[in-house]
């Protein structure tokens, strides 16, 4: 494995630790004798500190550190945690991130370097320990020292650190073990053997350096040997130690040579396994199961092209009689049925991954803001496509920090409201009929539609009559639109709203707000399960082909079984035994004529459920999801196009905003896009 | 990225090396120096502006250092740069190369040379 390789999964084990930092940070403010937060954080920055020094980022594993130490006081009871330091551990988080980053990068810029230095600082003089003026890496062999020298027993090792010539190219630099090793102790010698070839044959990339060190440290030989376990056989280390003589602060030489064959554990197992271990261990497996994304979509694509082949190969009607051919074309469709699934959940990640994100988003925008504000998540477990969890996370921060900053009132406006001065979010994802639904809800004021009213006419937004609330709040999706009375470094631009619609829109999804039960307000976001294969009812309604969403059917029902003269006064409200079901027709819809409706289609999207007019149903099938523009003028009622086995294109629609577009059935009805007799054409 | 400067007079060729020494540019350095290895005796090597070194370009440090003294010639490493002090001090390895440093206040403070600091001579290519 390159070096370049090393660091990329490194880059990915360092975003899990430090988003278990942030979090645990966020979870101590709340519940600062939280040691399972406390153990959570120090064991991810300690973790981070060893692998970057694995992995040759100095100025991360140095930064780490002291940020380690000053932790380990907070879990030694000997530091409390107040706001402030709260917030010095997040700038930390932060500035930790960045530097991953940069250094990954291949550069730390000078900014980054000075604002590091700063925070070193910072929690040095937190802690009460002036900051010496040597750097970090220095100091680190002071505090092992002064450890050592405190009173917990040291022993003295000789390592005889032996290396494969091909070490350096499979990435791992001795240099940098070895000042991992001072992390641990005190080096107290070091001796570089060389192994050059004689007479030429000198080949500069390969390693020809042995090394023999002395390190005193507190640690054991599995600790040690723990070091070196990320290169495998690339090393082989021979500890000296005596673990039955030791004595406090003294150096015992002379036991037994002990053998270490990297990774293995030279005595007994330890108790808890070491994180470096863990470390390796983890990259041992993350080599079995990292999968570069753009692979992954390949394999979907390609599953995509074979449901389209299998269905093509279904119209064909080959082999009718035959029943052995029957069974195995069913065979080969549950496999490929299967195989779509797998490869699918492969993509799927719990929104709880994007969910734990906004806790610090609240935190730094409520004390931006001057307000205080809880968060409350509600269903984090939900499972989502991953590119559509990608896509979703600006759009949900953007709604927060709205919330927080025009949503939520101030701390005495609320006391006035008779509400608790702590505002609160709630951030609720489920999955239903095939959607997965994400509401971000306030306790606010709700949206001010007399202001909102009052802009939108300034702006000519407004052209004739009296919007309906609904109308009105929708407007604040309009571009460049706000009601904010200043513009803070929060929000109040009008830049937003109107791109969080266009990004879930891009998603296949779709966004609204409303006033919230409760008062406050509600954005709600509406996101198909995944963007790539669907199971879907083909239908025909005139001469086009549509797709319906399978699983948001209920059933199809004849129309003569809603009676003749079809619907309630003429209202397109048809009698579906006993229910009253809101029709919607498709060549109406879409000014398509020549149909003979004979069947219409119950859906349910949401808690809606509506009937709608189709020539026929053409059978179930999977198809594979290809984007489609919206089409200017037109409400966006499709999720995406396909291509049907017999190579035709049907649209797959969008039931949700489709039941939208036809709301108001009494209108389009008065306006002759509703049928009301059984074969009727517009 | 590394770049080699080369002034040469009757009595001496110094070589400066400008930018990082490891796996990377260490074939490029080696390719670069190894001709020129006939045409003096005594070489300055200046490592003031080495700006990062690993264990594979402190080995070709070293390896010159060796060669040197194996063919009855002077290598001199002169202004040695933080990161070459710093893999200096942590391989004990001040003595070995043997040559005169000049700690600037900064680094007098971050380096101790607490070992590897007395005087042994370097072992020979073998």
């Amino acid at each position: 494995m390159e070096a370049a390789e090393f660091r990329e999964i490194f880059a990915e084990e360092a975003t899990t630790h430090l988003s278990t930092f942030e979090n645990g940070i966020l979870t101590l403010e709340k519940d600062p004798a939280d040691t399972t937060a406390i153990h959570d954080i120090f064991r991810a920055v300690h973790t981070l500190k060893g692998a970057s020094a694995m992995v040759g980022l100095t100025a991360t594993s140095n930064f780490a550190h002291a940020a380690e130490t000053f932790l380990e006081a907070v879990r030694n009871g000997e530091l409390k945690l107040s706001h402030d330091t709260v917030g010095l551990l997040l700038s930390v988080h932060d500035a930790l991130k960045l530097t991953v980053d940069h250094e990954i990068g291949g550069a730390i810029d000078a900014a980054l370097k000075t604002e590091t230095g700063k925070l070193i600082a910072a929690l040095h003089e937190t802690l009460g320990k002036p900051r010496r003026s040597s750097d970090t890496e220095q100091s680190e062999t002071v505090v092992m020292q002064q450890k050592a020298e405190a009173g917990p027993v040291v022993r003295e090792f000789k390592l005889e650190i032996r290396c494969r010539p091909e070490m350096a190219q499979n990435g791992f630099d001795p240099l940098a073990f070895i000042r991992y090793l001072k992390t641990m102790g005190a080096i107290h010698a070091c001796t570089v053997l060389p192994d050059f070839p004689v007479s030429g044959g000198y080949d500069p990339e390969l390693l020809h350096l042995g090394f023999d060190v002395v390190v005193a440290t507190d640690k054991g030989k599995e600790a040690l040997a723990d070091v070196f376990s990320l290169a495998g056989d690339l090393v082989a280390v021979k500890i000296t130690g005596d673990a039955s003589a030791e004595t406090p602060n003294g150096s015992v030489i002379g036991s037994p040579l002990l053998s270490v064959s990297s990774g293995v554990p030279t005595t007994q197992p330890p108790k808890e396994e070491s994180e470096m271990k863990r470390f390796a261990t983890d990259l041992k497996q993350k080599n079995f199961l990292r999968i570069e994304s753009e692979r992954l979509d390949s394999l979907i694509d390609s599953i995509g092209e074979l449901v389209m082949t299998g269905a093509a190969l279904k119209t064909l009607n080959v082999g009718v009689g035959d029943e052995r051919y029957q069974d195995h074309m069913a065979l080969l469709e549950r496999q490929v049925e299967t195989m779509r699934d797998t490869a699918m959940q492969l993509r799927t990640f719990s929104l709880s991954e994007v969910f734990r994100r906004f806790e610090r988003v609240v935190r730094d925008v409520s004390a931006q803001a001057g307000k205080q504000v809880r968060l409350e998540i509600h269903g984090g477990d939900t499972e989502i496509d991953k590119n559509l969890m990608d896509g979703v996370y600006d759009p949900l921060v953007h709604i927060i920090r709205n919330s927080v900053d025009h949503g939520i009132e101030s701390a005495q406006l609320r006391r006035e409201r008779g509400k608790s001065p702590v505002g609160l979010i709630s951030v609720r994802a489920e999955r239903m009929a095939g959607m997965i639904y994400i509401n971000i809800e306030d306790d606010g004021g709700g949206p001010d539609l007399g202001k909102i009213e009052k802009r939108a006419r300034e702006r000519g937004l407004i052209k004739e009559g009296q919007p309906t609330e609904r109308e009105l709040i929708d407007m604040v999706f309009q571009p460049g639109f706000s009601t904010a009375e200043k513009v803070t470094a929060l929000s109040g631009r009008g830049v937003g709203m109107d791109v969080v619609r266009q990004n879930v829109n891009r998603l296949n999804g779709s966004v609204s707000m409303s006033r919230a039960p409760a008062g406050g307000t509600l954005v709600s976001i509406r996101l198909p399960l995944t963007l790539a294969i669907i199971d879907g009812l083909v239908v025909e309604s005139a001469s086009s082909r549509y797709v319906i969403p399978l699983d948001q059917v209920v059933e199809c029902v004849d129309y003569a079984e809603l009676g003749t003269g079809g619907g309630v006064e003429n209202t397109g409200i048809f009698d579906l035994r006993g229910e009253a079901l809101p029709v919607i027709s498709l060549t109406a819809l879409f000014g398509e004529t020549g149909h003979d409706t004979r069947v219409v289609v119950v859906v349910q999207s949401g808690e809606k459920r509506r009937g709608i007019f189709i020539d026929k149903p053409l059978g179930e099938q999977q198809v594979v999801v290809k984007p489609v523009e919206n089409i200017p003028g037109m409400p966006r009622v499709f999720n995406g196009a396909t291509i049907l086995g017999d190579g035709q294109v049907a649209l797959i629609l969008d039931l949700t905003n489709l039941i939208e577009s036809a709301r108001n059935l009494t209108d389009n009805l008065k306006k002759g896009l509703i049928p009301v007799t059984g074969a009727e054409s517009v | 990225m590394l770049e080699l400067k080369l002034r040469e007079n009757s009595t001496h060729l110094e070589v400066t090396l400008h930018g990082a020494l490891t796996l990377r540019e260490v074939k490029d350095a080696y390719d670069y120096f190894s001709p020129l290895w006939q045409r003096q005796k005594i070489f300055i090597v200046n490592l003031a502006s080495v700006t990062d070194l690993d264990t594979i370009g402190f080995q070709v440090l070293l390896y010159w250092k060796i060669q040197a003294k194996t063919d009855g010639r002077k290598l001199h490493y002169v202004n040695h740069s933080t990161p070459v002090l710093a893999a200096m001090d942590l391989f004990g390895s001040v003595a070995t190369f043997g040559d005169k440093i000049r700690l600037s206040e900064a680094d007098k403070e971050r380096f101790k040379f607490s070992y590897g600091a007395r005087r042994t001579p370097p072992p020979a290519v073998h």
